[in-house]
């Protein structure tokens, strides 16, 4: 069966206490505590894996032990031609292993795999299981006034509902930033609160001069505490429209990660009509998110007119999603068993005729402004992400993809409807901004071919049947499907008849975000909107700005007018008179 | 839980009379401020979509400003959690009275779906005073021009509280069945909702009972057979067809006893969509 | 650059009249949930399924009455409640102008139902029109005249009377007795 040539090759390396399946491509294997970062590594270099997720739970009341489970996607290293495993033998396997409650600590995997550093630092957050060996050990996901030793996702720590006070909002806490060394250094604050677009992070660039050198970011604005809240308050039918309020960009495709893996772990399988009519409904999600994030990056570079005629396009989307779901944005169709809403052949004539607008505009507009050569040299040669540091962090989705890493859920791991239709993964080699938006441009036109496909075989089908929920409890499962930012892996174990014992939900950003301060480095302060754009991100910002040259304690406070203003004409750098 | 108390110099500044006369001043030119104190993303995404060209809302005068401190209205999403609730105080100070507050989106009204999670603290109404609502999960972008035009005053709310106290005369809610027994038309309901989901199926139950009941005698399976059969044919639409056929097939079967050739063949049913 | 221009010539102006004239959206949008308190017989279905607890389903003080409650700035829009309600009281309508000003009380829609006190023990366990709803139901499904009447009088029985009715009769042989 599928991955036991891998589990074979690992416990020749270390010592494999137990193995168990969970679904035909998903097993888990669980060593001894001080094998931990070896089996890790041995799994993402030596075989050839991303890490995909990593998850920790309190399982005291099962076996006494605190539990982490490293789920690795074993497709090949993908760094050259041929580097890949073949397709009938890709598979994910988990890695556990349990920490007991006394020493709380566990040797850290990231001095070996360095895309494992925001998990163990989330693991310290929610459960306080310290990794030895960790670099970076700052709190990640809470605010800064949270107690210290509250751990929220600990089942006897506190009740979903409490709030521990606030503090005054005039001494509020102060973040600890990683300064690099040097003199000369200026430091550039982009705070939460910004103008142009999505949510709200805290963004700190180091310069010299005008190139920037380094970067650190503070983020997690939005932590609402949903995970505490699905143990609670959710029942199965519930869950999907609670992991559809993740994102609002790609909320769609959390709920069917989500419900998808409640399906698996009771090995549930769903009618074939749902599934078709899941994947229209993802794809159209993707149509419109890469319409939204091409627009952006047109307007940060100052080309308004593109702008303006990519939203009107991406309108046409929304119709679409509307006709289809009753929805524009929170489709809110998704129960465990199928779906909820479906398609009459009147619908279906309609959508397609929306399709055939969208095509012939999208093709339009591109060539209009591919056809603008300050365009193109606006995106040439910035935020080169390189291949081997895509690697070594695990990145996903387009930003991957335009380094040349052909990584896509839905040709490694098909899902649901993915195995009869036929599409072509999207890879551009120049690792900068403008291999990124070719990549998404290119995936709009692949989407619309897999949505008529979709409607070609559509079967006749139930829509929907009737689960039978024999729920074991401690059972768990994996599930993951393509969002258009990239891979989103959700993760749940099973509790009572009615409610989850743990869910995990790792969204895509999550894994791109550690490689961006290398993605800064080196390009000049006017382009670092345009990065983080490119980086299509679930958490973006750039607002108002500080800035404080450290030498002359001179400070300005610019608005977010003036960095956008230097962002498109790259005059009248704001930064002159600081400098003495 | 203790949180901000509204300092007095700003609750004299923003009476509701100082607010009226900055309606009558600022006449068609106002300006937006947008606080995103958490939200999901969505009722960001739909206010720049507010702003795309497709319903431009700049031709009643409003204007995105990038400082709150130019700005006359607050525009905040989100139930607001508690690394934002810093921010949007201080964006609140800074903004100059007199100044209109407006939530947008179910979170931002009462913290919607995530009214009593850890983090947040449910509804910007629970920190600064607010002005108008504006529900929707996310609302639509007409939604967002409607509330923003009822918060100056241009266009009338339509909406008021509903509150039923009496119970009146209680009319008959279960039809008689058609064919003597309501199990048939609960097992018809469900089979029609699990084809075509709740939507569709209810109205795919009212053809079928309509199908049936023009045959003259229910209990006569040629003459049912031949009704559904015709309405199959005069359906427009494909999906509706062939589930009429299942329907019949699969539940009508159960209830009275059918030969094999009284059964719909579902091959007949042509799937043209071009 | 000149082909944008080329395109905005192409296209002239997308606008939406709205608000100037009506915005028609399409079928089946999912917009205010709008109730019926005619057909609602008080199972609270709606209230158990609703994800973000819009609905609120309560006796009042007296428990004289049930009270329905629903808020819509909290709802989702989801649908759930138009889903699983057996009578069709709760429906998505397609409104979406729900903006309101400094009150939001504007947002609740209410109902108030009559209890039904349980015959035995007389607390108040359900409403009169559930009670009324489920022996219509009964009536037209085949049953036998006897099993009706039975039923006529075991529907007026709150749930904790009936458990105890059934300890007994399994323990001890002991038959319920029915006025």
């Amino acid at each position: 069966m599928k991955c036991d040539k891998f589990i074979e090759a690992l416990s020749q390396r270390v010592k494999v206490l137990e193995v168990t399946r969970q679904y035909q491509d998903q097993v888990t294997a669980l060593v001894e505590l001080k094998d931990l970062p070896e089996a890790v590594r041995f799994l993402y270099y030596d075989i050839g894996g991303y890490l995909s997720t990593m998850i920790a739970n309190d399982e005291r009341q099962m076996n006494k032990h605190y539990a982490l489970y490293y789920a690795l996607s074993i497709e090949g290293g993908k760094m050259f031609e041929g580097d890949e495993i073949d397709q009938d033998e890709k598979c994910f396997i988990t890695v556990k292993v349990l920490i007991s409650p006394d020493t709380l600590t566990f040797p850290s995997v990231s001095t070996l795999v360095p895309a494992a550093v925001w998990y163990e630092r989330e693991a310290y957050d929610m459960f306080g299981l310290k990794a030895e060996g960790l670099p970076d050990k700052r709190r990640l996901v809470l605010s800064d006034d949270w107690p210290e030793d509250l751990f929220p996702l600990r089942k006897d720590a506190m009740d979903y509902r409490h709030h521990p006070d606030m503090v005054n909002h005039n001494k509020e806490p102060e973040y600890k930033f990683h300064k690099p060394e040097g003199s000369g250094i200026i430091e550039v604050p982009l705070g939460p609160l910004h103008i142009t677009s999505d949510e709200p992070g805290h963004f700190r660039l180091f310069c010299d001069g005008d190139k920037i050198i380094d970067a650190d970011y503070r983020l997690f604005y939005q932590h609402r505490g949903m995970e505490k809240l699905a143990e609670n308050r959710m029942n199965y039918d519930q869950m999907g429209y609670l992991a559809e309020r993740v994102c609002g960009i790609c909320g769609y495709a959390h709920s069917i990660a989500c419900i998808e893996s409640a399906e698996k772990a009771v090995n549930l399988e769903v009618p074939a009509r749902a599934q078709a009519i899941r994947i229209i409904c993802l794809e159209i999600e993707r149509l419109h998110s890469h319409l939204l994030n091409i627009g952006l990056a047109c307007e940060v570079t100052g080309n308004y007119t593109a702008f303006m005629h990519i939203f009107k396009i991406r309108e046409y989307s929304m119709k679409l999603a509307e006709l289809v779901t009753g929805g524009r944005k929170t489709y809110g169709n998704v129960v465990m068993g199928g779906l909820r809403r479906d398609m009459t052949g009147s619908e279906i004539k309609k959508s397609l005729e929306i399709l055939e607008t969208i095509e012939t505009q999208v093709i339009e507009v591109w060539e209009a402004v591919m056809s603008d050569k300050r365009q193109i040299k606006r995106w040439t040669g910035i935020g080169i992400l390189d291949k081997q540091v895509a690697r070594d962090f695990s990145a996903v989705g387009p930003n991957a993809r335009g380094s040349g890493i052909k990584r896509d859920t839905r040709y490694d791991h098909p899902y649901d409807f993915f195995k009869k239709l036929e599409f072509e993964v999207a890879v551009a080699h120049g690792c900068d901004v403008l291999s990124r938006e070719t990549v998404r441009y290119m995936e709009l036109k692949s989407s619309i071919s897999i949505i008529r496909q979709c409607f070609q075989l559509m079967p006749q089908t139930e829509i929907f049947i009737e689960p039978e929920l024999t729920v074991k409890p401690e059972s768990y499962a994996l599930a993951y499907d393509e969002a258009p930012r990239g891979e989103n892996v959700h993760w749940i174990m099973q509790g009572s008849a009615q409610k989850i014992y743990r869910w995990r939900c790792r969204a895509a950003t999550y894994n791109n975000w550690p490689s961006l301060r290398y993605q800064f480095k080196g390009n000049s302060i006017a382009d670092a909107a345009l990065i983080v754009c490119s980086l299509d991100p679930c958490f973006s910002c750039t607002d108002r700005v500080t800035v404080v040259d450290v030498n002359s304690k001179k400070s300005k406070i610019l608005t977010n007018k003036d960095l956008k203003n230097f962002s498109r004409t790259e005059k009248n750098s704001p930064l002159k008179d600081l400098r003495c | 839980m203790k949180t901000y108390e509204v300092p007095q110099e700003i609750k004299d500044g923003n009476t509701l009379e100082e607010k009226l006369e900055l309606l009558k001043q600022i006449g068609r030119s106002f300006s937006v401020f947008r606080v995103d104190c958490g939200s999901c993303n969505g009722c960001e995404i739909e206010i720049f979509a507010a702003i795309s060209p497709m319903w431009d809302p700049e031709r009643f005068g409003f204007k995105l400003v990038a400082n709150p401190r130019h700005a006359d209205i607050l525009l905040c999403t989100g139930p607001v959690t508690r690394q934002m609730y810093y921010p949007l105080l201080r964006a609140y100070e800074a903004a100059p009275d007199p100044k209109i507050v407006v939530a947008l989106g179910a979170c931002g009204a009462t913290g919607g779906i995530f009214y009593d999670a850890y983090n947040v603290l449910s509804g910007i109404d629970k920190i600064i005073p607010v002005d108008a609502y504006i529900p929707g999960c996310p609302p639509h972008p007409a939604s967002i021009i409607y509330g923003l035009t009822t918060a100056l005053g241009v266009m009338e709310q339509k909406l008021k509280k509903v509150s039923f106290e009496e119970e009146g005369e209680l009319p008959s809610l279960v039809k008689d069945s058609v064919l003597g027994n309501i199990i048939f038309e609960r097992d018809l309901l469900v089979k029609a909702k699990k084809l075509m989901s709740y939507v569709f199926g209810r109205k795919l139950f009212d053809k079928y009972i309509e199908a049936l009941l023009k045959s003259g005698d229910v209990k006569n399976t040629q003459a049912t057979k031949k009704s559904i059969t015709e309405a199959m044919t005069i359906e427009e639409d494909p999906r509706y067809a062939e589930c009429m056929g299942i329907l019949h097939n699969e539940v009508y079967a159960q209830y009275v006893t059918c030969d094999e050739e009284d059964l719909i063949s579902l091959h007949r049913v042509e799937w043209d969509k071009r | 650059m000149l082909k944008l221009l080329d395109m905005s010539k192409k296209y002239g102006q997308t606008t939406h009249k709205y608000p100037f004239e009506p915005y028609i959206l399409a079928d089946n949008f999912r917009g205010k949930p709008s109730y019926n308190f005619d057909w609602c017989i008080g199972c609270a279905a709606c209230g158990i399924a609703c994800p973000s607890n819009a609905i609120t389903i309560q006796l009042n003080d007296d428990k004289s009455k049930l009270i329905w409650e629903f808020d819509c700035g909290r709802c989702i829009f989801c649908g759930r409640c138009d889903e699983v309600c057996p009578t069709d009281a709760i429906k998505l309508s397609n409104e979406f102008e729900l903006a309101v000003n400094f009150d939001k009380t504007a947002l609740i829609q209410r109902g108030e139902l009559d209890t039904q006190y349980c015959s035995q023990c007389n607390k108040a366990f359900s409403t009169k029109r559930l009670v009324n709803y489920s022996y219509e139901c009964l009536s037209k499904a085949n049953i036998g005249e006897k099993r009706l009447l039975e039923a006529k009088s075991y529907l007026n029985i709150c749930q904790t009377c009936k458990e105890n009715a059934t300890g007994l009769n399994l323990t001890s042989g002991e038959e319920m007795v029915i006025e």
